[in-house]
């Protein structure tokens, strides 16, 4: 009940406060605004490659990333350097996992259309319906000049960041993840950062090999439309998420096609998967967590739903459980409320 | 090295360090080797911490946690500080919990499956996965308890599947959360403490769900 009280009564005291210093706030906003964008920017287009912890809770693991952008085309390389020897390396085409500790290598590959899909979030007037987003102060880490802008969640369904952005970079040399109210969920934590005028082809290359592992991925064939027109979905969206994108295509290791909606509020996003379910099979049920994310399966009506989203186990809970089958088969942008949002 | 120091250094881990002493303090690790040195044996404690699983913490997780601290170099050893293992205790509470919620796990499968190895086989078969070296190499720990509101068994979702779908998602993430989602599967292990909810959290979730509901649209 308290909980209760307290969430309905926020977005009431955040209005009067955002009314009673709305004249400064807007000019700071916009400021802030200016940064993230700067920000984006700054992740989007420079080579670089540095050394950082990713924490969480008491747990610190040192990460290593190189990032090169050439003739527009971003490949990133995510490499564990404590223990497990991990990596991840993602370009336009697809997302490579190696994991030697399970002796797997999972590839997740793009297809066609959704290289058109921008998931840089636009920072304007909308995005700031849901979050706060500020200037904090302007400090120092890894001793540089740093601004500090936080992005601060309205309501319970996603989460907020803490940034400290370098004075002359915009680059983030510090995020913190937080919740609702504050608490830190994790952090990453640059140790060092250098930016490169080039980046050679072969820091890009995995470590390992990936020989004699369980290489897993899907079909190079696409799943056909005319298999699944049936549309799913979804009511009760927690405030703010919108479907941004729908698409058909088979998960790494599976031949079944499985539709794929991705909601978004601008900032944060949810997938939902939903596939039709061996009878033969139990369902997947309940609540699981990678790092900082959150899935939500059940089943409906013979396929298994899930959700999974870097957003709090609610609102991928919500999400799940307000999917449902359109009684019509059309197409499936149509039947789903919620046209994406224009950029 | 100062016990202040250490405790501002466990403090940046745990993300409690207040702004202004966090930009000395990095400015300072910046400087220093030692105080590098220092906080890369954290991590390295923290690692040998991850690598502790739920079942063996319901066995005796402080043990555990001795015992990784004693595998360390006996230099780095005697060098970490009171101050940074006082701060392991909230992590002790958390893994022995997990180690419950491990044991629930367990004999929730067991209504589905005749047997253990009958539940492994029935994990592997939701997976969709032929390839042996998934199916037999998952432990489903990134299983949590369902709510417990729901009267049918819940049923994991298998390690290998969800990182399926965490990595399908992270395409669509803004570049934070895609940053936040694949470090998370770089840093994820099979038996992560803290992917078990726990009854803390569970009832906060609980509490949440008298919160208005989200808007219909």
């Amino acid at each position: 009940m308290a909980a209760s009280l307290t969430a309905s009564r926020y977005p009431l005291a955040a209005a009067l406060l955002l009314m009673a210093v709305a004249p400064c706030v807007r000019a700071g906003d916009r400021e802030a605004r200016e940064w993230l964008e700067r920000m984006s920017e700054s992740l989007a287009t420079r080579n670089y490659e540095g050394r950082f912890f990713h924490v969480r809770g008491a747990r610190s693991e040192t990460m290593r990333i190189i990032h090169r952008v050439d003739k527009g085309k971003v490949t990133e390389r995510l490499v564990s350097l404590d223990g497990s020897g991990r990596e991840i390396i993602r370009n336009q085409d697809e997302v490579i996992c190696y994991l030697p500790d399970r002796r797997t290598v999972l590839v997740e590959k793009r297809n066609d259309s959704s290289t058109l899909i921008t998931t840089v979030p636009s920072y304007n007037e909308e995005l700031e319906s849901h979050y706060s987003i500020e200037r904090g102060a302007s400090t120092k880490a890894l001793g540089r000049r740093t601004q500090v802008i936080l992005v601060q969640p309205r309501d319970q369904f996603r989460y907020g960041y803490r940034l400290w952005l370098d004075h002359e970079t915009a680059m983030p040399l510090k995020s913190q993840l937080c919740d609702r109210d504050g608490n830190v969920i994790e952090q990453i934590l640059f140790a060092e950062l250098n930016f490169r005028e080039r980046i050679p082809a072969s820091d890009l290359k995995p470590a390992v090999s990936g020989e004699g592992f369980a290489w897993i991925q899907q079909d190079a064939e696409q799943p056909q439309m005319a298999r699944a027109t049936v549309g799913w979905n979804v009511i009760r969206l927690p405030a703010g998420f919108r479907l941004t994108t729908w698409r058909l295509q088979f998960i790494a290791g599976s031949r079944i096609p499985v539709q794929h909606l991705v909601y978004s509020d601008g900032l944060a996003s949810v997938s939902v998967f939903i596939e039709p379910r061996n009878p033969q099979t139990e369902p997947m049920r309940g609540l699981a967590k990678v790092g900082a994310a959150y899935a939500y399966s059940r089943d409906l009506d013979g396929h298994q739903v899930t959700a999974v989203g870097e957003v709090p186990a609610e609102t991928v809970e919500a999400i799940a459980t307000g999917v449902t089958k359109d009684a019509t088969p059309a197409a499936p942008m149509a039947t789903v409320p919620g046209a994406p949002p224009t950029r | 090295m100062s016990d202040a120091l250490n405790e501002q250094l466990s403090a940046c881990l745990d993300g409690e360090l207040p702004r202004a002493e966090l930009a000395l303090l990095l400015k300072r690790v910046e400087r220093d080797a030692e105080v590098r040195d220092t906080m890369g044996r954290y991590a390295l404690v923290g690692e040998a911490l991850r690598n502790e699983k739920p079942a063996v913490a319901s066995r005796g997780f402080s043990d555990g946690v001795m015992a990784a601290i004693s595998a360390e170099p006996a230099r780095a050893a005697s060098r970490v500080p009171a101050a940074f293992l006082r701060r392991l205790r909230p992590v002790a509470g958390v893994a022995v919990a997990a180690g419950v919620a491990a044991i629930a796990i367990l004999s929730i499968q067991r209504v589905g499956g005749p047997d253990t190895s009958g539940s492994a086989q029935l994990a592997s078969d939701t997976t969709g996965v032929t390839s042996p070296g998934i199916s037999q190499g998952v432990d489903p720990s990134y299983v949590v308890p369902g709510p417990n509101t729901a009267p049918a068994p819940a049923f994991a979702i298998p390690a290998a599947r969800l990182t399926n779908y965490v990595v399908a998602h992270s395409e669509y993430s803004s570049p934070l959360g895609r940053r936040s989602v694949l470090t998370g599967v770089l840093a994820d292990d099979d038996a992560d403490p803290a992917t078990v909810v726990t009854d803390e959290s569970r009832d906060a979730r609980t509490t949440d769900r008298s919160a208005p509901q989200p808007q219909e649209r």
